[in-house]
């Protein structure tokens, strides 16, 4: 199992320009997967399952006196950086209370709202981020792919996780696997919608994160249209969501089902019956749409995932290997 | 050798009164190229809902020659160096103004947008474009008044002042 290394460029960027070497010392971590940047309080980092305390120059630090404060003026200026200077181009992300950088890393954004007609519209004097960094870890998905083929045919899948348990970064590796090919089938062409550029890491064209051979990536667009558009223009066998979210994207996924498609999405979740709690979801479930459901959960520091058929019955048990197991 | 030295003396005065001449020409060419590149931001920014890195990039990818580098050493300065937009739009501006003949004045309307571009929404970035362009377009009137008035001039004193040079030399 290979994990890739962190795009310290993408994550320093953010950063003022004063603060960038501690951000590509704090990406050289072991298993970093965290970075929480509060207002006057120290630059938290969580690395390998561990919290730590940064220095200014990017040193792990033991007292609260050594560890960098953040000032308003580091968070404003990080918004600008993060926004790339355009603020304007980050409208529709500000609103949601997060943005995607190159490399595929979420930061997350506190502050104080500024709403219009009831909604959500901008955030301002910001208080906090939270720089949730992308993994790649190859081979993550290699103790569950025996369970999501039958005869050689790969079976409609559901991950369900809460946050923080590598959703994402198992979906990378199946959709890259599927891709590419492996032990169970050959490759076969994988349709991504990716809202957010999370699972590609794309900028500029490019995509930061290998999803496989065979995958076509449609960017930023809101998963219900995108997968109407991936199945009409690019043809795919395998078609990947992530975080599937209301009746829109549910009626999107049917008729990608019903065009012959197989699917693999994520959804947030705690378990099984957070399935049924949700109208769009329970009804595909009772059509048995899905044949395969991973459950992902953290116990005592362990990444598992459980195995469900169709049906809702157990299948097995997996132990997930943590980014900074991966070699 | 003394009607040579006078054809000499005369032609590099008119020279330089047509060099003065050609400046202010030249000057009002690059502002009117300065002009169509912040309009052609404006349909990036506005149209694609780029951010300033990327309109930059795809405009200089479409450019040639001083304006495709110029908006290249923008792009970079700003994604890959990382530092703030408006550093980096008036050091280059500034750069590529001077290597063009334009003075602080003939640039002042382009460097003023960028105090406020980037940071606020879409229709603000518009008017800030749209009022630089008025503001560079108000400079290139006023150049073209002023080469029409002085641009013959220029020419022609030169040659008088050679002609003048010729007289109280002989």
């Amino acid at each position: 199992m290979k994990k890739t290394d962190v795009d310290r460029k993408g994550i320093s960027s953010i950063f003022p320009p004063a603060l960038r070497e501690m951000a590509n010392r704090i990406c050289d971590l072991p298993g970093v997967e965290e970075i929480r940047i509060r207002r006057n309080c120290p630059v938290i980092v969580y690395a390998g399952g561990a919290e730590y305390w940064i220095s200014k120059n990017g040193r792990r630090v033991f007292s609260l006196e050594e560890a960098y404060h953040c000032s308003g003026e580091d968070l404003e200026q990080m918004l600008s950086f993060l926004c790339r200077q355009s603020v304007y181009a980050y409208e529709e992300e500000l609103r949601q209370g997060f943005v995607t950088i190159p490399g595929g890393h979420r930061v997350g954004i506190a502050g104080q709202v500024i709403r219009e007609k009831g909604k959500v519209k901008n955030i301002r004097y910001i208080s906090g981020m939270n720089i949730r960094i992308a993994g790649m870890v190859n081979g993550a998905a290699d103790s569950l792919l025996p369970y999501l083929y039958e005869n050689g045919v790969f079976c409609n899948t559901l991950v369900l996780s809460p946050p923080g348990c590598g959703k994402t970064t198992l979906l990378r590796d199946l959709i890259r696997q599927i891709s590419n090919g492996n032990p169970f089938a050959p490759g076969q062409t994988v349709g991504v919608v990716d809202e957010r550029s999370e699972l590609s890491g794309g900028y500029l064209g490019e995509a930061f994160l290998d999803l496989g051979i065979r995958t076509d990536v449609l960017d930023r667009c809101p998963k219900s249209e995108g997968m109407m558009m991936l199945v009409r223009s690019m043809n795919p066998s395998v078609l990947a969501v992530d975080e599937l979210g209301g009746e829109e994207d549910v009626t999107a996924l049917k008729t990608a089902l019903y065009c012959g498609c197989k699917i693999l999405a994520t959804v947030h979740g705690n378990d099984l019956s957070d399935i049924d709690r949700k109208p769009s979801l329970r009804h595909l479930q009772e059509e048995k749409a899905f044949c395969r459901i991973l459950r992902l959960y953290k116990k005592d520091g362990i990444f598992s995932s459980e195995i469900y058929n169709g049906e809702g019955r157990l299948m097995d048990r997996k132990r997930l290997v943590r980014r900074d197991e991966a070699q | 050798m003394k009607l040579l030295g006078a054809l000499l003396l005369i032609t590099g005065a008119g020279g330089l009164g047509y060099l003065a001449e050609y400046g202010l020409k030249r000057r009002i060419t690059f502002l009117l190229k300065l002009k169509e590149l912040l309009l052609l931001l404006e349909s990036e920014i506005t149209y694609k809902n780029a951010t300033l890195g990327e309109a930059f990039w795809e405009l200089s990818e479409r450019k040639q020659g001083m304006e495709g580098s110029f908006l290249k050493d923008v792009f970079e300065g700003m994604e890959v160096q990382g530092r703030n937009f408006e550093d980096v739009w008036c050091e280059y501006l500034k750069k590529w103004g001077n290597d063009n003949g334009l003075t602080e004045e003939d640039l002042r309307g382009a460097f003023s947008f960028s105090d406020a571009v980037g940071i606020y929404d879409i229709s603000l970035q518009e008017r800030m474009i749209r009022y630089a362009t008025e503001q560079l377009e108000e400079r290139i009137r006023l150049l073209k008044k002023e080469h029409e008035k002085k641009g013959k001039a220029y020419f022609y004193l030169g040659i008088a002042g050679g002609a003048m040079g010729v007289i109280i030399f002989l």
